[in-house]
C-alpha cells in the first residue's frame, strides 16, 4: 500500500458545503434535457404573447409581464447579475449569492437586492465582469440603481437597470417589487492612480 | 442506527435526481463531497484547486448521467470521473472558476495560521508523491488512487474502468511497487524524519 505516504484527510467547512449544494442543485434543476419534440406541449400562453407583441408592439408584453409579477420562494440562492440581459445556463455574468442559515444547514436569500447592493458597493461586481472580483482595487463603488426579477422556478436574479429592467430580458418581476435606485460615491477614492 | 438504515442509497437518490429532482442530487453531493475533494487533492496536490475540481466533478457526472449506471454506490463513477477533470485541471478552471467564484468566501475565522500552515505542508508533501505518481502510466495512476488511496475494491474499481478485474490487480502490483520504491529513496532525501517509516517499509518488503 502507498496510502501512508499522503498528508491526512480534511473537511470541506458545512457553509461551504451548503453554498456549493445550492449551486449544484440549481445546475441540475437547468441541465434539465428538454423533452423530445413529439412530447412537448405547445405553450398557448407563450404563443398568445408573441402575437400580441408582434400586433401591438413591446408595450403589450411589459403589460403582460407585470401581470405576471412572481413571488421569489427559492431562497435558497440568488443572482446577481452585472449586465442587463438574462443568460439562464450555468455561466453568465454575475455571481450566485448563498447564505449558510444560523443552524448550519440550508442557505437562505432573504434579501437578494441588499445583498447586490453590497457586492456592487465594495466592488466585487462591476458592470459587465464575468463573474465577482475577488481584489477589487478601491475601497467603495457607486451601486447602479437594481431591479429584482423571479425566474420561472421562483428564483431571485438582480440585473442592473430602471424597473422594467424584468420586462426587457423576458423575466417576470419580483412581487411585491424590488427596485434600488442608483448610489453614488460622494468623496470616496476610486479605482486608479490619483493625480 | 435506525436513521442510518433509512437512509436512501445512492441509487435510490440518483434515480430521484434523474426523475427531476434536484434536491436528490445535493444529498448525493453532501454524502460525497469530502471523499471526492480529498481524492481530488490527491490527483492534484492543491487544496483551492481540489475544491474547484469537486464541484466540476459533480456537474460532469451529472452531464453524463444517460451514462452511468449506479450499483451500491455513486463513488466509483465520481472518482472516474473525477480522474479526467483532475487532468484537465488547468484548462478546466477557467471555465468552472464561474462556480467556485460565485459562491461567497467561507466566513473569517479567528485565527487559522495553523490550519493555513498545515495546508500547506499538505501540498508540499502531495506534491512529491505526485511527482512520482506521475511517472506511472496513467492507466496505472488511476488504479492506485482509487484502489490505495480511496479504498474502492477491485471489482468496483474495474466497474468503473471498463476493465477485467485481472488488470486492475496486474496494474496496481506493478504501480504499488515501482510507486513504493520511488517514495522511498525521495523521502530519504527530503524527508528524514520520515526514515524509519521507509526503513519499515524495506522491512515489509525484504
Amino acid at each position: 500500500m502507498t496510502v501512508q505516504y499522503l498528508p491526512p484527510s480534511r473537511q470541506l467547512a458545512p457553509p461551504r458545503v451548503a453554498a456549493l449544494r445550492a449551486e449544484l442543485e440549481l445546475f441540475v434543476a437547468r441541465e434539465d434535457p428538454a423533452p423530445p419534440w413529439w412530447r412537448r406541449r405547445r405553450n398557448i400562453t407563450g404563443g398568445l404573447v408573441g402575437v400580441l407583441i408582434v400586433a401591438t408592439g413591446g408595450g403589450t408584453a411589459a403589460a403582460y409581464a407585470h401581470l405576471h409579477a412572481r413571488p421569489v420562494t427559492d431562497e435558497r440562492t440568488a443572482r446577481c447579475y452585472t449586465v442587463p440581459s438574462y443568460t439562464p445556463g450555468f455561466d453568465f455574468p454575475g455571481t450566485t449569492i448563498a447564505r449558510a442559515s444560523g443552524d448550519g444547514g440550508v442557505p437562505l436569500v432573504q434579501d437578494a437586492l441588499d445583498t447586490c447592493a453590497s457586492l456592487w458597493r465594495v466592488g466585487e461586481l462591476q458592470l459587465g465582469t464575468l463573474g465577482a472580483i475577488a481584489h477589487p482595487s478601491a475601497s467603495a463603488y457607486p451601486v447602479p440603481a437594481l431591479v429584482g426579477c423571479t425566474t420561472s422556478r421562483g428564483a431571485a436574479v438582480v440585473f442592473p437597470g430602471p424597473p422594467d429592467t424584468c420586462d426587457a430580458v423576458g423575466l417576470a418581476p419580483e412581487s411585491p417589487p424590488a427596485v434600488r435606485p442608483a448610489e453614488s460615491l460622494a468623496s470616496v477614492p476610486t479605482a486608479g492612480p490619483s493625480p | 442506527m435506525a436513521a442510518d438504515d433509512s437512509e436512501p442509497s445512492d441509487a435510490r437518490l440518483w434515480a430521484r435526481a434523474c426523475a427531476g429532482d434536484p434536491t436528490a442530487f445535493g444529498e448525493l453531493f453532501v454524502r460525497h463531497a469530502n471523499r471526492v475533494h480529498n481524492y481530488c487533492f490527491r490527483r492534484i496536490g492543491v487544496w483551492g484547486l481540489a475544491e474547484d475540481a469537486t464541484s466540476q466533478t459533480f456537474m460532469e457526472t451529472w452531464r453524463r448521467r444517460s451514462t452511468i449506471d449506479v450499483g451500491e454506490s455513486l463513488l466509483p463513477w465520481l472518482f472516474t470521473v473525477a480522474n479526467n477533470v483532475c487532468r484537465n485541471a488547468d484548462r478546466g478552471r477557467r471555465r468552472h472558476q464561474n462556480l467556485v467564484g460565485k459562491v461567497p468566501a467561507p466566513e473569517v475565522v479567528a485565527d487559522h495560521a495553523d490550519e493555513v500552515a498545515a495546508r500547506v505542508d499538505d501540498e508540499r508533501q502531495m506534491q512529491r508523491v505526485l511527482a512520482a505518481l506521475r511517472t506511472l502510466k496513467r492507466a496505472d495512476q488511476d488504479v492506485v488512487a482509487m484502489c490505495d488511496w480511496e479504498g474502492l475494491s477491485y471489482s468496483e474499481v474495474a466497474a468503473a474502468l471498463g476493465v477485467p478485474v485481472g488488470t486492475v490487480r496486474s496494474r496496481l502490483s506493478r504501480a504499488r511497487t515501482r510507486l513504493k520504491n520511488l517514495l522511498i529513496d525521495e523521502l530519504d532525501h527530503t524527508r528524514p524524519d520520515l526514515r524509519v517509516r521507509t526503513e519499515d517499509l524495506r522491512g515489509d518488503e525484504a
